[in-house]
């Protein structure tokens, strides 16, 4: 079977080859869906080697129990459920070992700044730079659950009803819980907020 | 902040979102209208969404050029790790067989020990053979074949003594 016939392959078939055993159909699903695993888990962890392990762990974790997807969500739903898990179990057990470290961040160069200047202040490139290490912190320091809301958000541009299927909660809880996200980041950036809108 | 403030201020996320009803849009603009201060908070709200997006599509175009398909390829293909067998017990004395041969055991021990208390002296001769023998903490029982008497004999020891105990034969 070759990869460009998997290209073609909808997800629901990829995952029926994936049952017959032929691997090179699971291949097609790690590279169809790890720029959004990997999105969400640099998202929520700024550790980019932590981010690759665990994303690792989610294509091998999701491989082992595919007989488990039941094919009643989508199944980028179901990876991202899986996603959201393995960040939250492993940043539970790195908080016991050890405080987070905040020298190794998600490696973006200032050619390419995560918030772009000119968008939100031209005439205060460093001030965007502590906007930006700001920013990282305050995710960095929101609950779990509310962080894994936020990013999938934010980020993924999820509806509150597709997050409430990842998340395993109501969709009042996801409006709950991005509404306290979205105010604990703004209490940490309120200074660099003036002229955005 | 008015003591409704904090049930419109919930809705917040959901307006900026697109998720709340019609009639729910209609009562948070309406409160707004008349609440600087939840109005702020609505602006901030918006402001931190967009300087979030922002950075998260810097992090997206980041994560682009990165693949981690080939290491999740090698790891499926290596070889499944079958969990080592659990070391077998050393220890006799856990045995399940160990503990059903000390109570057979017994359970003749006594027997014998309780319904034949006096058995009578008999000489062995050289003719005699063990056919069984049961050994237990408390003493032993031994079965013989005189084949010269064609006699069975059958001797309980009792530990704390010597193999002079007792004796039974059985013809």
């Amino acid at each position: 079977m070759k990869q460009t016939d998997l290209c073609e392959y909808s997800d629901n078939d990829l995952i029926s080859a994936v049952r017959e055993g032929k691997i090179e159909a699971f291949d097609q699903i790690v590279r169809r869906y790890e720029s959004k695993v990997l999105g969400v888990l640099y998202g929520m962890m700024r550790n980019s080697d932590d981010a690759r392990d665990v994303a690792q762990d989610v294509f091998v974790k999701a491989y082992k129990s595919v007989d488990k997807f039941r094919g009643d969500s989508k199944l980028y739903t179901w990876l991202y459920r899986i996603t959201v898990n393995m960040a939250i179990d492993y940043m539970r057990k790195k908080q016991k070992k050890a405080k987070v470290e905040y020298n190794d961040e998600v490696k973006i160069s200032d050619d390419n700044p995560a918030v772009p200047v000119d968008r939100i202040n031209p005439s205060k490139t460093v001030q965007n730079k502590e906007l930006r290490t700001k920013l990282q912190e305050a995710i960095e320091q929101l609950p779990e659950e509310q962080k894994s809301t936020f990013v999938l958000r934010e980020m993924q541009d999820m509806s509150y009803q597709e997050i409430a299927d990842v998340m395993n909660c109501s969709v009042g809880t996801v409006m709950s819980r991005l509404f306290y996200a979205r105010k604990k980041v703004r209490d940490m950036i309120k200074p660099y907020l003036e002229g955005v809108s | 902040m008015n003591k409704n403030c904090e049930q419109f201020q919930i809705l917040l996320s959901g307006y900026m979102d697109g998720e709340l009803s019609a009639e729910q849009v209609k009562q948070l603009e309406q409160h707004s209208a008349s609440c600087p201060e939840c109005a702020e908070l609505a602006a901030d709200l918006k402001a931190v969404s967009a300087v979030t997006r922002e950075y998260f599509s810097g992090v997206r175009q980041a994560v682009q050029g990165i693949s981690i398909a080939d290491e999740v390829y090698a790891r499926l293909e290596e070889p499944a790790v079958i969990p080592m067998a659990q070391p077998r017990s050393r220890n006799v004395f856990m045995k399940p067989w160990f503990s059903a041969a000390v109570a057979a055991g017994l359970a003749i021990f006594f027997g014998f020990y309780f319904f034949f208390p006096s058995g009578k002296d008999y000489n062995v001769s050289q003719n005699t053979c063990v056919v069984d023998s049961v050994e237990t903490r408390k003493g032993s029982v031994m079965v013989f074949k005189d084949s010269a008497t064609d006699t069975t004999i059958i001797w309980l020891f009792s530990a704390a003594t010597d193999m002079t105990n007792s004796g039974e034969s059985v013809s």
